[in-house]
C-alpha cells in the first residue's frame, strides 16, 4: 500500500475512532489534553510535562495495553504539550509570574501591556503567536520526519546508529545547562541508573544482591522521582524559607479589541522569525523551549531597536513584539521536538520522554525508522500499522491546533484564577498522585522508596545546578546505546573499532567531540 | 399441597444455582482473594495480549479478580524469581515461555530456579519457530543461505542465548561461520532483517504475513517438526542439529499447590484458551491452542531443563 | 577552593569506587568474553565506560567551575524534613491496613481488594504525607493541612479505585 493510503488510515483512525459522548474518543482526549494543558499552564509551579507524567498511569488503566489505546493516549498527551505552553503566558501577563519556565520572557512585557490596561490585547496576542508557532512547527514536523527516517534507515547501519545516539548523549549533556562538565555528570548518572540489572548475563548486575532491583529501576521511578520530585523539593524548600509573599497584584483581562490586520501585519515578521528559530531548535535534542523563548526574544529586540518608530513601547515596556517573539519561539518547539522522537527514537525535552514513555509502556509503536517503513516491511499488500499511527499522531497534533484557533484563546482568558492555588497545597497532592500513579504501575512499595530516592538525587542535582534532563535522557537511551553497541560488535565480527571505521560512524564520533570541545571553551571562565 | 410445591419448586431452582456455581468454579475451589497474573512478557506484544485476554476471560467465566501484572527480563527467570516465593494457594500464577523454565533457568544456575520449584499449569500455544530472510537476498533454499555464508560472514539475528547457541551450532553444522547477534525480542529481529542489519534471524510467527506475502521466507524450521506454513523447509535436524528451538507459552504457580487449586486454575485457562476471547487471538497469532497439562507438561519441563546443559557443552 | 572543585572531587571519588569496587564485585561476566569461540562485550564494559564519564565529567568540571551553587547544611535539614515525613507517612502506608486486620484469622492478605479495608492504609498516610509536607513548607502545624491531605487521598484513591478493577492502591500489591 502506498502513502497516500497510509495518511487516509492515519487520519480515520482519528476521525473514526469509538465515540465517547458522540466524539470521537481520539478528539476528544485531545481535546480533554489541551485544556487541562492550557489550565497546568496557567497554574505556576505545574508543567505540562509533569501533568503528562500523572495522567500516563491512569490513561493507560483506561485504555489498556491494546493498539486502539495509543492514539487516545497520546492525543491526550500531546494536548496537554500543547496547552500547556499556550497556557504559561497567563499568569505572566496578568501576575507578573511565568506559569511554565519558558514564559519567563513573556512577563517582561506582558506585564507592562497588563498594567497599563491592555491585559486582554496582551493575551490575544500571546494567544495568536503560540497558535501560529505550534502550527508552523507541526507543518515542519510532518514534512521532515519521514524523510529523516528514510536516510536513517538507508545509510546507517548498526556501527552508524551506534555512533548516533552517542553524538545525541554528548549534544545534549554539553548544551543544557551552564556547565559542560555538569552536564556530562549528570548524564554518566543517567547511564549508571540504566545499567542498574540491565546487560546479557542471567546475573543482575549492580544490583548488590538487592531483589527489588532485579527487574532494573522502573523508568517511572526514575523520570519521575528526579523531574517532578525534585522540583517540588525545592519548590517547597522556597516556599519554606520564603517570607510572606511578593506578589505581584493581579490585573484583569478587563476589555479589549481584537486584534486588527494591522497589528498582525506588523506582528507576522516577529511571529516567522520566532517560529523558524524555535523550530530549528526544537529539533535538536536537549535543547529545550526555554532556549528557543530567549533566543526568539532577544533576535526580535535587535531588530526592534532598529526598526521602531519613537512612539511605540520598548522592548521590557510593554512591547507587543515582545510578546509575539517569545511565545511564538516556545510553542514552536513542541512540534518539532517530535522529529528526533519519531525518527529516531530519541527524546529531546521532558514532554518528548513522557511520549517514549507512553509509546514503551503501551507496546506496539516502536519509534524510529521502522515506522516509515511502507508495508512495514511485510508487503506490499500489507498496511503498516506503526505508520498508520504516525499519520494517526499527525492528525492529533492538528486537531489540537484547530482548537487551539478556535477555543483556545476564550478558554485561555478564562483559567487566570489558577495562578491563585497556593503552593503549598497544591505541590504535596501533585506528590501523593505522583506516587500513587507509580504504584498502581509497579504495585510494589519498593518502586516508592526509589522514587523518593531519585527524587531526592534531583533535588541535590538542581542544588548544585546541574541540569536534570541529561540523566533523564541518559536512563532512557542507556540501554538501548549498550544494546546497539553489543550488536554492532558481534556484527561486525568482534571489530573493537567498529566505531572509527565507516566514514559516517568516524563523523559522528568527531562531531560528538567537537560539541563537548566548543561549549567548553565557550563556557571559559 | 401448594407448600409442598413451592418446597420443591425452591429445592429444585437452589441445586440448579448450586450445581452452576459448581461448574462455573470447577472443583468448587475458590481462590481467597484476587489472583495475581504474572506476564512475564514487554506490554503490547503478542504474547503480553493472549495473556490479559486469558485474565479477563478466565474472569468472566469464574467471578475470580485477577490482576494481571508485568515482571519483564531476564529471559522469564525474573517472573520465576517473583513468583517463586507468592503462597501457594492458587492466588499467584506467571505466563512465561518452556525455555524460562528450561534453558534460561539452567543457565542462570545462581538464580536458584528449578523446575521442581513449580507447579506447571498449562501450555496455552506453541511456536512456529523458524529460520527467516528476506526474499529480496535471493535465495530459494537453505543451501543458497550457506553459499552466501561462505563469500562472507552472514549476520544472524537470534532473541535469546538458547538460540544463538542453536545459530552457532547451524553455522558449525554447515561448515560456516556466522556474526550471531542477539536482540531483545522477536519484533527486534523482525526490524533488523527489514532494515538490512541483520541478513537472516529466528523468528517465531511473527513472520507469518511476511511469508504469506512473499517477502520473507521461511529457510528452515527451527522445530523438530516441519513448519505447518512452509512443510518443505529442512528442519534442524535435517542440517545436522541435534538440538531444536521446540517451545511453548505456559503458565506455572508456585510449587507445592493443593491439587484442587491447581486443577481449577488450570481447567479456567484451558478453557479460554480454546474458547474464550483469548481462542480467537491464540488462533490468529500462534496458529492454535496447544493445551499440554498435568504429568506430561512436568515432564516436558523437566527434560528441557536437563536437555539445556547438554545445548551449552556443545557450544563450549 | 570553590564548590564546583569540591563537586568534582566527590564524583571523582565516586567514580573511582564505581569502577574499582562496585562494578568488579557486582558483574557476572567480565569487560569482554569469549562466548561460542568468539569475543563478545562483556557485562562489566558499559559500566565501566560509565564511570570514566562520570570522571570525565568531573574533570571538566574542575577545569572550568561555576559560581555559587551548593548543598549548604540548611538544605540537608530540609532532606532529613522530608525524609522523616516520608519514612513516617509510607510506615503507615504499609501497616496501617494490616494492624488494623489483625483480629481477623486470614489477616489483611484476603482483604486488600476489599473496601474499606483496603483505602485504610492510603487514607491515613496520604493524610499524614500532604499534611506534613504542607506544614514543612509553611513552617507551622497546618491542621487545615492534614485536613486538606485526607480530602485529596480519599480522592485519588476513589479515583483510582472506583473505575478500575485491576488496580491496587498502595499497599496492597504488597501484602
Amino acid at each position: 500500500m502506498g502513502l497516500w493510503e497510509h495518511i487516509v488510515a492515519g487520519v480515520l483512525a482519528v476521525l473514526l475512532s469509538e465515540p465517547l459522548l458522540g466524539v470521537p474518543v481520539v478528539i476528544l482526549m485531545v481535546s480533554g489534553g489541551f485544556l487541562l494543558g492550557i489550565t497546568v499552564g496557567a497554574t505556576p509551579g505545574l508543567a505540562g510535562p509533569m501533568a503528562m507524567a500523572i495522567a500516563l498511569p491512569i490513561l493507560i488503566s483506561i485504555f489498556g495495553f491494546s493498539n486502539d489505546a495509543l492514539l487516545p493516549v497520546l492525543g491526550f498527551l500531546i494536548g496537554i504539550m500543547k496547552g500547556a505552553t499556550v497556557g504559561g503566558a497567563v499568569p505572566a501577563i496578568l501576575f507578573n509570574t511565568p506559569g511554565t519556565p519558558d514564559a519567563y520572557m513573556t512577563t517582561l512585557d506582558g506585564y507592562p501591556m497588563a498594567q497599563k490596561g491592555e491585559a486582554k490585547r496582551a493575551l490575544r496576542i500571546a494567544h495568536f503567536s503560540s497558535a501560529s508557532g505550534d502550527t508552523f512547527s507541526d507543518i515542519v514536523l510532518v514534512v521532515c520526519a519521514p524523510f529523516l527516517a528514510i536516510l536513517v534507515e538507508r545509510y546507517l547501519d548498526l556501527p552508524e546508529k551506534t555512533a548516533l545516539l552517542i553524538l545525541s548523549l554528548a549534544f545534549i549533556a554539553s548544551v543544557i545547562g551552564g556547565s559542560v562538565g555538569k552536564g556530562i555528570i549528570s548524564m554518566g548518572l543517567g547511564l549508571l541508573a540504566a545499567m542498574i540489572a540491565t546487560g546479557e548475563d542471567f546475573y543482575p548486575r549492580l544490583t548488590m544482591g538487592q531483589s527489588n532491583l532485579a527487574e532494573g529501576i522502573p523508568i517511572a521511578a526514575a523520570v519521575l522521582g528526579v523531574l517532578i520530585l525534585g522540583e517540588v523539593f525545592k519548590a517547597l524548600e522556597d516556599l519554606h524559607r520564603q517570607s510572606g509573599s511578593n506578589a505581584s497584584p493581579e490585573i484583569t483581562p478587563g476589555k479589549g479589541s481584537a486584534l486588527s490586520r494591522a497589528d498582525l501585519r506588523r506582528l507576522f515578521p516577529y511571529v516567522g522569525r520566532s517560529a523558524l528559530i524555535g523550530t530549528c531548535i526544537g529539533a535538536l535534542p536537549g535543547v529545550g523551549s526555554t532556549l528557543a523563548a530567549t533566543l526568539g526574544y532577544t533576535t526580535a529586540k535587535r531588530r526592534y531597536i532598529a526598526s521602531k518608530p519613537d512612539y511605540a513601547p520598548d522592548f521590557g515596556d510593554g512591547a507587543a513584539e515582545g510578546i509575539a517573539a517569545t511565545e511564538a519561539a516556545n510553542s514552536s518547539v513542541s512540534g518539532a521536538n517530535l522529529i528526533p522522537v519519531l525518527s529516531l527514537g530519541i527524546p529531546g525535552n521532558a514532554a518528548a520522554v513522557f511520549l517514549i514513555l507512553a509509546m514503551d509502556s503501551i507496546g506496539g509503536f516502536n519509534p524510529g525508522p521502522s515506522v516509515f517503513r511502507l508495508g512495514g516491511g511485510i508487503g506490499d499488500s500489507v498496511m503498516n500499522p506503526e505508520m498508520v499511527m504516525v499519520f494517526g499522531i499527525f492528525t492529533s497534533m492538528f486537531v489540537a491546533n484547530a482548537l487551539n484557533w478556535t477555543i483556545g484563546g476564550i478558554f485561555m482568558r478564562s483559567v487566570g484564577f489558577m495562578a491563585r492555588i497556593p503552593k503549598e497545597r497544591l505541590l504535596p497532592i501533585v506528590l501523593l498522585l505522583t506516587l500513587t500513579a507509580i504504584y498502581v504501575q509497579e504495585t510494589s512499595m519498593a518502586a516508592i522508596w526509589m522514587t523518593v530516592f531519585f527524587g531526592f538525587l534531583g533535588y541535590g542535582m538542581r542544588r548544585v545546578g546541574m541540569s536534570p534532563l541529561p540523566f533523564v535522557i541518559a536512563f532512557i537511551l542507556g540501554q538501548n546505546l549498550e544494546a546497539t553497541a553489543r550488536q554492532a560488535f558481534a556484527a561486525t565480527g568482534a571489530d573493537p573499532f567498529f566505531l572509527f571505521n565507516s566514514p559516517i560512524a568516524l563523523a559522528f564520533i568527531l562531531m560528538s567531540s567537537g560539541v563537548v570541545i566548543y561549549n567548553l571553551r565557550k563556557s571559559a571562565p | 399441597m401448594k407448600a409442598i410445591l413451592k418446597t420443591f419448586a425452591l429445592t429444585a431452582a437452589l441445586s440448579i444455582v448450586s450445581a452452576a456455581g459448581a461448574v462455573a468454579d470447577g472443583t468448587g475451589w475458590k481462590p481467597s482473594g484476587p489472583i495475581k497474573m504474572i506476564i512475564a512478557f514487554a506490554a503490547g506484544g503478542g504474547a503480553d495480549t493472549q495473556a490479559r485476554l486469558i485474565a479477563d476471560d478466565i474472569q468472566a467465566a469464574t467471578g475470580w479478580e485477577v490482576i494481571p501484572e508485568q515482571v519483564t527480563g531476564k529471559g522469564g527467570v525474573n517472573a520465576l524469581l517473583a513468583l517463586k516465593d507468592m503462597p501457594a494457594d492458587g492466588t499467584a500464577i506467571a505466563m512465561v515461555v518452556t525455555e524460562s523454565l528450561g534453558y534460561n533457568a539452567a543457565a542462570a544456575g545462581n538464580a536458584g530456579i528449578v523446575p521442581s520449584d513449580f507447579a506447571g499449569l498449562t501450555t496455552t500455544a506453541g511456536f512456529q519457530m523458524g529460520v527467516v530472510a528476506k526474499a529480496d537476498k535471493g535465495w530459494s533454499s537453505f543451501a543458497d543461505t550457506i553459499a552466501a555464508a561462505k563469500e562472507g560472514n552472514l549476520r544472524f539475528g537470534t532473541m535469546s542465548p538458547k538460540l544463538s547457541d542453536l545459530a552457532f551450532l547451524l553455522g558449525e553444522a554447515q561448515g560456516v561461520e556466522f556474526n550471531i547477534v542477539q536482540v531483545a525480542g522477536g519484533k527486534a529481529v523482525m526490524n533488523g532483517v527489514q532494515a538490512g542489519d541483520m541478513d537472516l534471524g529466528f523468528m517465531a510467527g511473527i513472520q507469518g504475513k511476511g511469508v504469506a506475502s512473499g517477502d520473507l521466507v521461511n529457510l528452515a524450521s527451527a522445530l523438530s517438526e516441519p513448519l505447518v506454513q512452509t512443510p518443505d523447509a529442512p528442519t534442524l535436524a535435517d542440517l545436522g542439529v541435534q538440538f531444536n528451538a521446540d517451545g511453548y507459552f505456559v503458565f506455572v504457580a508456585p510449587g507445592g499447590m493443593d491439587t484442587a487449586a491447581r486443577d481449577a486454575l488450570t481447567a479456567a485457562i484451558v478453557e479460554a484458551a480454546n474458547n474464550g476471547k483469548a481462542s480467537a487471538m491464540i488462533e490468529k497469532a500462534f496458529g492454535g491452542a496447544v493445551t499440554i497439562q498435568g504429568s506430561e507438561l512436568d515432564a516436558l519441563l523437566q527434560s528441557d531443563y536437563e536437555a539445556a546443559s547438554e545445548l551449552m557443552q556443545a557450544v563450549q | 577552593m570553590s564548590s564546583d572543585r569540591w563537586l568534582a572531587l566527590s564524583f571523582l571519588a565516586i567514580s573511582v569506587l564505581i569502577v574499582f569496587v562496585w562494578i568488579p564485585l557486582d558483574t557476572e561476566s567480565g569487560l569482554i568474553e569469549k562466548e561460542r569461540r568468539k569475543f563478545v562485550i562483556g557485562d562489566a564494559l558499559a559500566p565501566t565506560i560509565t564511570g570514566a564519564i562520570i570522571a570525565l565529567g568531573a574533570f571538566l568540571t574542575w577545569l572550568r567551575p561555576g559560581r555559587g551553587h551548593t548543598i549548604s547544611s540548611k538544605n540537608v535539614i530540609w532532606i532529613l524534613l522530608l525524609l522523616t515525613i516520608f519514612i513516617i507517612s509510607l510506615v503507615i502506608v504499609r501497616y496501617a491496613g494490616p494492624v488494623s486486620a489483625m483480629g481477623f484469622v486470614d489477616g489483611y492478605r484476603p482483604l486488600r481488594a476489599t473496601p474499606p479495608w483496603s483505602y485504610i492504609g492510603f487514607l491515613l498516610g496520604g493524610t499524614a504525607m500532604i499534611g506534613g509536607l504542607t506544614s514543612a513548607a509553611s513552617r507551622r502545624l497546618s491542621i487545615r493541612g492534614f485536613a486538606v491531605g485526607f480530602a485529596a487521598s480519599l480522592i485519588i484513591a476513589l479515583l483510582y479505585d472506583l473505575p478500575f478493577d485491576d488496580l491496587l492502591l498502595p499497599p496492597n500489591g504488597d501484602v
